[in-house]
Parts: C-alpha cells; sequence; structure tokens
C-alpha cells in the first residue's frame, strides 16, 4: 500500500468505529458491538467479514448457556493496521508552527 | 491542490472523532463496577482474618480473588485495567493510563501498614481482645475499597 494512503479497509465509518472499539479490549461479544455501535446484526456481519477477510479480526463462534454466541477480537495485523492508520490520519492534518 | 489538502485534513478529522468516540464506549466497559469492588474489598479483609484470626484458610480465599477477575474479563471483554500491560493499553501508546496518585498512596499505605495492623491485633489477642483482628480486617478492607474506588473514580473522569 502506499505510504500516503489511508487503508481503505479500516477507513469506511462503521469498519473504523469496530476497529476503534475493539482497539482497548481483548474480545467483544457480536451483540455488544452491535449495540455500542447502534447498527443493525446484518450491517455488523457484513463489515465483520470485510475486515476478517483483511485478516485484521478474529471471529470465534460458540455458546454460552445454550445459547449461540459469538466473539470478535483484532489480530495483531489489525492492531498494527490501525496504528498504522491513526498516524497516517494525523499526518493528513495540518500543524499550527 | 489547496482544496484537495483541505479535504484530506477534514475527512482525517472527522475520522479521528469516530475512533475517539468509539475509544470512549470500549473504554467505559472496562471500568470497573460496583461488585468488582465490594467483593475485592471484602476478599482483602477476609484474608487478613484468615490468617490472624484462625492462621488457615489463607490460600483458598487467596485464589478466590481470581474469580471476580475472570467474570468481569468475561462481561467486559477486558482484564481490569490494573492487569493490564503498559505497552497494552490504548492502542500502543496512544493514550497511556496512569494511575492516581491518590490510589497508589493509599496501596502503599496498605502494603506498609498491614504488618504494624497484623502485629498489633496479634498482640490484642494474646491480652485476651479476640475482636482486634476482625476490627483490623474490616478497616483494612475499607481501605482497599476506598483505593479501588478512587482508583476507579480517576480512570473515569480521565479516560471514560
Amino acid at each position: 500500500m502506499p505510504k500516503n494512503k489511508l487503508d481503505e479497509v479500516i477507513h469506511a465509518p462503521n469498519r473504523l468505529m469496530i476497529c476503534s472499539f475493539l482497539m482497548p479490549l481483548e474480545f467483544a461479544e457480536f451483540q455488544v458491538l452491535r449495540d455500542e455501535l447502534e447498527v443493525s446484526d446484518s450491517v455488523l456481519s457484513k463489515h465483520l467479514k470485510h475486515l476478517e477477510e483483511a485478516g485484521y479480526i478474529r471471529h470465534k463462534k460458540g455458546s454460552e448457556n445454550g445459547r449461540k454466541k459469538s466473539w470478535v477480537s483484532l489480530t495483531s495485523i489489525g492492531r498494527k493496521a490501525f496504528v498504522n492508520y491513526s498516524k497516517q490520519l494525523h499526518r493528513l492534518i495540518p500543524t499550527n508552527k | 491542490m489547496h482544496d484537495l489538502r483541505d479535504k484530506d485534513a477534514l475527512q482525517a478529522q472527522q475520522a479521528l472523532k469516530i475512533i475517539e468516540e468509539s475509544k470512549r464506549k470500549a473504554i467505559a466497559r472496562k471500568v470497573l463496577p460496583n461488585w468488582f469492588i465490594i467483593t475485592n474489598a471484602v476478599l482483602t479483609g477476609l484474608l487478613f482474618i484468615s490468617i490472624s484470626y484462625l492462621g488457615k484458610y489463607g490460600l483458598p480465599i487467596f485464589i478466590l480473588y481470581l474469580i471476580p477477575i475472570f467474570i468481569h474479563y468475561k462481561r467486559s471483554g477486558s482484564w481490569p485495567y490494573f492487569l493490564t500491560p503498559a505497552k497494552d493499553v490504548l492502542a500502543e501508546g496512544v493514550e497511556e493510563i496512569r494511575a492516581s496518585p491518590i490510589a497508589n498512596a493509599i496501596l502503599i499505605l496498605v502494603m506498609i501498614l498491614t504488618p504494624f495492623i497484623f502485629i498489633a491485633s496479634q498482640e490484642m489477642l494474646i491480652d485476651g481482645i479476640y475482636y482486634a483482628p476482625v476490627v483490623s480486617g474490616i478497616i483494612l478492607s475499607l481501605i482497599v475499597y476506598a483505593g479501588i474506588a478512587v482508583s476507579r473514580n480517576h480512570y473515569l473522569k480521565k479516560y471514560a
């Protein structure tokens, strides 16, 4: 990817919200992510798939107390990509010197 | 050229705003709940009483500390922030969480005072004051509660 180009996988607002939400956490439950980001199941699934394909997140499915649940976490590649993306954003903002 | 740069800068600012908002939501989930603080304070008191009064059950109570930590981990998706390695905190130095100086002072005070409280309660126990270790345990619980609560409020005010 060119050095001055923003990562398109992260740059979409919903995906940006997902990545920033996951950044301080080890993982988040799908429902928690959906409620906190105020998006629908389908929208969230679509964006998670996109991020998963890029290798930025891990989507683990399982069950708890007989209920189907899924957990999402950022991979180390995803974390690095996010940090680079944040740095890139700061570079784009002109500083008043 | 200038217009393009202004547009990029505006987009970057909007993106940073989104990052900030989402991160704050996530950080709010890391805040230690009241039940966690109370459980830890009670366990500290019990640990003190069990060691100073009964002279046993120290290890099982010590292991009990893990339960609230794991429950909090499962619910919030993160370890309590005092267990989080500093390098991992908030995305590699975007913002580093610093503990409250008052909470640190209370923690140091607990570590310094505990042996003295222990010795004093043992002496009182020998003198026939049987409730001394219990009272000491309760006092220690209250101090620990205050310490974690101060730390939590500091975290809430500064980062969430």
